[in-house]
């Protein structure tokens, strides 16, 4: 279980990041990360992943603070998929066997090697092992982050942006797939998106982050249009069409 | 897999055919009888046995111990600044040390340059090394400096390095305007990196530094590998990456310092070796890329040394210049090729 209390981020200029961010996720949750551009998500992501230290508050991940762990131990109970915007020149198994750093001494070991395979195996990647990363399309790269993120064997996921320049079938293709991983394997996921419907359609829970504050957090069924149009300063709808959520605007 | 296996192959018959021209090449030729039996210390040539073991074969190892270290450390550099164009070359540290060894000649009196039966040779080396290896640590320390500054990027530390490189060479011209004929001799012939400058104590000095570089950069390989992918990412995966750029900053400054402080500026060998096994191998980890680094760094350095001797023979070039006219081109190429990839996007 992820629990962030009272998460504030100030610069030295006195400018506020993040308000009294507070939410609480049960495992095989998915929750939703949205809001406008420079309203805090990735300020937020940041702190989670324990990267970057809150001006306050705390963040607990089955009742261990983020805060005052280890990186590596950090990394085994999160793992932090940040925004991707260049990929290395190495194969497509070294990137995901990577994942295993924070298990690694010196080198992976053959324990490390089968978990990667396994999960190779598991996303439908293995077929690609050896192909080198600059030649993959967006959403195989985006599959392999998310491999290597699992390869972490973390509680929580995180992935910040991650259906960013794909087209729509790889948007669909890569939010199923942290659906699927988050019910298999019972993680607590969080994702930011800037897509409202694929939000409504696969997060469990959202939280919207207007200026660094919350303006809404809880079940995406109970979220008002009033909220989603407050933040993004639009008009903005949600229609029922069999039994199934749409935002328009 | 193949191509690992070629590549170690080519680089250790490489080496033995290098090794094996530089023990018989020198000022002095010789036959391959002569120089074999020199070799085994049969006592038919005494003088050539001397030639062999006091001059050539510290050179020799010299010369696989420096571009080792200088090669080891580009690739960490190059790694943990996020910049391929980093080494110690570009970052400052060999103008640290040009510095350095002016202000040992020219301030401290550590003695000019002198004509010898067997050539020229400084007043106190032991001094002038000294002073280089000060002038390298004090460039890598405010550099290092640099890198404790809150948000300081990589690409902030290269620039650092620029600024640093410019202020050494200032300070160097500025010792020399007011040095004496002999001394600004002296100054500019240190400058000119040569791998006869040492002798046995000075090669296995470098060579255990390298030595010990290696094994802590091969320690970190997979952390390196992780930083490649950015800041961001290594953090995700539970690298301490502030921790690594510092420790790691510091291994590099005292190899370069070492090598430099012994044999002079020998530039651009920390970009070519790296280079050339990326070029080789496209995707390849650090687990790979700095024993080879190393291995090739130290081949083509005793490559170079070979070809300073023969191609003004009987006269002798310092290897710095031969790697410089190698190097730039390589420079270039990689600063179009990086100016291409950002120009697409």
């Amino acid at each position: 279980m992820l629990r962030a209390e009272n998460i504030c981020c100030t610069l030295k200029n006195g400018r506020k990041i993040l308000d009294d961010v507070s939410f609480q996720l049960q495992k095989g949750e998915i929750c939703g990360i949205i809001g406008p551009n420079g309203a805090g998500k990735t300020t937020l992501m940041k702190i989670i992943a324990g990267v970057l230290k809150p001006s306050g508050g705390s963040v607990k991940v089955e009742g261990c603070l983020i805060n005052q762990m280890k990186r590596r131990e950090t990394a085994r109970k999160i793992a932090y998929l940040p925004q991707t915007t260049h990929a290395v020149p190495c194969s497509v198994y070294d990137s995901v066997l990577i994942g295993r750093k924070p298990y690694m001494t010196w080198h992976p070991k053959q324990e490390d090697r089968s978990m990667a395979e396994d999960v190779m195996d598991e996303l439908g990647i293995a077929h690609m092992k050896d192909k080198c990363v600059t030649e993959l399309s967006g959403g195989e790269f985006q599959k392999i982050l998310i491999a290597r993120a699992l390869v972490q064997n973390a509680e929580v996921l995180m992935l910040d942006e991650p259906i960013n320049h794909l087209d729509v079938k790889n948007q669909v293709e890569i939010m199923e797939t942290a659906k699927s991983i988050t019910e298999r394997r019972n993680l607590t996921t969080l994702i930011v998106l800037h897509d409202l419907n694929l939000a409504v359609r696969y997060a469990d829970k959202i939280l919207l982050l207007d200026n660094g504050s919350t303006l809404y957090y809880g079940n995406k069924c109970e979220m008002d249009e009033a909220h989603l149009s407050s933040a993004y300063k639009i008009p903005i709808e949600i229609k029922s069409i069999n039994k199934k959520s749409y935002v328009i605007y | 897999m193949r191509g690992r296996i070629i590549f170690w192959l080519s680089l250790v018959c490489l080496l033995i055919l290098f090794v094996l021209f530089g023990l018989k090449h020198g000022a002095v030729q010789n036959t391959w009888r002569n120089t074999l039996s020199a070799l085994v210390m049969s006592g038919e040539h005494e003088d050539l046995e001397y030639f062999i073991w006091h001059l050539r074969m510290p050179k020799i190892l010299a010369a696989l111990a420096v571009g080792g270290a200088l090669s080891v450390s580009g690739v960490i550099l190059q790694n943990i600044l996020n910049n391929p164009l980093a080494s110690s070359f570009t970052l400052g540290l060999s103008q640290g040390a040009a510095f350095g060894a002016a202000f040992s000649i020219i301030i401290l009196g550590a003695g000019s340059l002198m004509h010898t039966g067997s050539g020229l040779v400084f007043g106190n080396m032991g001094m002038i090394a000294a002073g280089a290896f000060c002038g390298t640590m004090l460039a890598s320390f405010v550099i290092l400096m640099f890198s404790f500054v809150k948000g300081m990027s990589a690409q902030g530390l290269i620039l650092a390095g620029v600024a640093m490189s410019a202020f050494f060479s200032a300070c160097t011209m500025l010792l020399q305007y007011f040095s004496t004929d002999n001394q600004l001799a002296a100054t500019v012939f240190w400058t000119f990196g040569d791998l006869s400058k040492g002798g046995w104590h000075e090669a296995l000095t470098v060579l255990a530094v390298m030595l010990f570089g290696i094994l802590f950069s091969f320690r970190f390989s997979w952390d390196y590998n992780a930083i490649q992918w950015g800041e961001l990412h290594a953090a995700g995966l539970g690298v301490e990456v502030r921790k690594i750029r510092i420790y790691s900053l510091i291994i590099t400054s005292i190899m370069a310092a070492f090598a430099t402080a012994f044999y002079g500026v020998i530039g651009f060998v920390g970009l070519i070796a790296p280079h050339m096994v990326r070029l080789m191998f496209k995707h390849t980890g650090h687990g790979f890329l700095i024993p080879a680094s190393a291995l090739l760094g130290g081949v083509f350095l005793l490559g170079a040394d070979l070809l300073a001797q023969i191609i003004l023979y009987p006269l002798a070039l310092p290897v710095g210049v031969i790697t410089a006219f190698a190097g730039v081109p390589m420079f270039l190429f990689l600063l179009m090729k990086r100016s291409i990839k950002n120009a697409q996007g």
